[in-house]
């Protein structure tokens, strides 16, 4: 697994879509950094910045995926992987870790460049030790982005349709997220009366489960700077993590090959 | 005989169709084994078996004497190079770049091996130059240098001249011979383009309907094909008799008829046989080449 590691993490330094995405990702926190800096009336905190990028790092992550690993079977050099390979399993899991990795770069060099060009220009009320704490979560949540784009380009096994599911499926968790949020945000009691657009009980914590599951969600508590629940986010990523290579390894094991 | 690849039954499915029905094949060590059939004959199914691209629904198959259901298969798998329908290789990368890739994924201990590589396929001074920028031989020869890369003793190449121009298709098969010869690598052709096949091959295997159909040697097929006329005559053994006087082969087939492997001076003939009251009744000339004796194996018309 080593061999096709180190072939992989090669690539990945020379990919354009990895570049693309790493620079759209840059671009698209500029813009909100200029967007928050001109369109309040008030001063911005800068607790509000950090994170904002992340809003749309599910979208950039499953265009930077679905092209980084469909390409291998677009251009066909996985049957070169194949031939070689010790097991199926070694390819899977060498995928998703570049692929993990590929998006772990990402997060970190947006966050670390929000965070030092956004000293500059918002009011700093960042509290180190929280900061970490959510660093650390939004590690969690790039390497689930990881797992679950790379897991479906290789069960998809084509570049095109990879392309189409994890597009299609990123902004379908973002829709998700933005449902679920707005259902999460709700007060009970609004201006001393009951809030009509509160949902308690099951549904509450159905919607609850569903956020912190989702990738984009757990984005949006961090560009919030409110993390609900941190401790079942990472307890869903611990999951997610283990669970889906297993899931990936157990049917590519018998897909053919074209 | 010592084969490099033997299949044994072999059978693969797809939903609704049988691509491959049982077919058993034999590739000699240090052949060159054309791979022949129609399209959709099954050819491709069975290279991606082989490369382990797919699983066979039933039967099995041993790469150097090892089982496909062996652990060691793997090991078998990494002596073998092959270039499946479309050559395998990166479009965004430079042909060194592409080699450096399979260098890695083979754990290859330097990158020394790949200017030779680069040279033996005529790819040395494509310098910067991205795959996708290649001609359609140019990346042809880039999969066969790519399936090079770790020095395997089989190499199997799938339609391989496909959608070449002449001189590419020479290119190709030029490099073909030269790495069976030199290097003294099996190689495994599947073509549909019989006449190029028949120009390298030194082994064959028809194959129709997931089926094999026929296995031959060229000789084999030299003598099945062989340039010859039928003659029909009212007695063979006066025929006999009479060619033996001139010094002619033949090959009696019946009490009428015979083939002769000679040119032959029809008049000379017929007066001699007329001397021995023996009348000539047909004369036809036979010139079975591999894609009539392919037709006349799987049925289908002479296009």
């Amino acid at each position: 697994m080593i061999r096709i590691l180190r072939a992989d993490m090669a690539r990945l330094r020379k990919s354009t879509s990895f570049r693309l995405s790493l620079l759209g990702m840059l671009v698209l926190s500029i813009l909100f950094m200029i967007m928050q800096a001109t369109g309040m009336d008030y001063t911005v905190p800068l607790s509000r910045v950090i994170f904002l990028p992340m809003s749309m790092y599910g979208v950039a992550m499953a265009a930077f995926i679905s092209v980084f690993v469909g390409t291998d079977f677009s251009d066909g050099f996985i049957r070169n992987k194949l031939l070689t390979a010790d097991h199926r399993c070694n390819l899977v899991v060498s995928q998703i870790i570049v692929s993990c990795m590929g998006c772990l770069i990402i997060y970190i060099a947006i966050t670390v460049f929000t965070a030092v060009v956004g000293r500059f220009f918002f009011e700093d009320n960042v509290n180190q030790a929280v900061f970490f704490r959510y660093f650390i979560l939004g590690i969690g949540m790039s390497l689930v982005t990881g797992c679950i784009f790379s897991v479906i380009t290789m069960l998809c096994g084509s570049k095109t349709t990879a392309i189409l599911w994890c597009m299609g499926l990123a902004f379908g968790m973002l829709f998700l997220c933005l449902h679920t949020n707005e259902i999460l945000v709700q007060t009970a009691y609004k201006n001393g009366a009951p809030n009509p657009r509160y949902v308690s009980g099951f549904r509450r914590e159905l919607c609850g489960i569903l956020h912190d599951l989702n990738p984009c969600g757990q984005a949006a508590q961090l560009s919030g700077w409110e993390v609900w629940h941190p401790v079942r986010e990472l307890l869903f990523n611990c999951i997610l993590i283990i669970g889906l290579p297993a899931v990936c390894c157990m049917l590519f094991r018998r897909k053919d090959i074209y | 005989m010592e084969y490099v690849l033997q299949t044994d039954n072999l059978t693969k499915k797809y939903r609704n169709f049988q691509a491959l029905n049982g077919l058993s094949m034999h590739v000699p060590k240090g052949a060159i084994y054309g791979f022949v059939g129609k399209n959709g004959a099954g050819k491709t199914t069975l290279i991606r078996l082989i490369c382990g691209l797919q699983e066979p629904t039933s039967g099995e198959f041993s790469l150097y004497g090892i089982k496909n259901n062996s652990r060691d298969i793997v090991k078998s798998r990494r002596r073998m190079g092959a270039v499946v329908e479309t050559p395998a290789i990166y479009l965004d990368m430079t042909a060194e770049e592409n080699l450096k890739q399979q260098y890695l994924i083979l754990g290859l201990p330097s990158y020394d091996g790949i200017p030779e590589l680069l040279k033996l396929v005529g790819l040395e001074n494509t310098g910067k130059k991205k795959a996708k920028h290649f001609s359609l031989g140019m990346k042809q020869r880039l999969g066969i240098a790519v399936s090079l890369a770790g020095d395997p003793d089989f190499l199997v190449l799938d339609e391989p001249v496909n959608g070449l121009d002449p001189q590419g298709i020479v290119e190709i098969r030029e490099l073909i011979l030269k790495l069976n010869h030199e290097r003294q690598i099996t190689v495994l052709i599947s073509s549909h383009i019989l006449d190029e096949l028949s120009r390298l091959a030194t082994h064959y295997g028809i194959i129709d309907h997931g089926r094999m159909v026929r296995e031959l040697s060229a000789q084999e097929l030299d003598a099945a094909s062989r340039k010859c006329v039928c003659i029909e005559v009212s007695d063979t053994a006066v025929l006999a008799r009479v060619l033996d006087s001139m010094n002619l082969e033949y090959r009696i087939h019946s009490e009428t008829t015979a083939d002769i492997f000679a040119k032959i001076n029809v008049t000379q003939l017929t007066i001699a046989l007329a001397k021995e009251n023996c009348e000539v009744l047909s004369i036809q000339e036979n010139d079975e080449s591999l894609e009539s004796f392919f037709i006349s194996l799987v049925g289908g018309t002479k296009q």
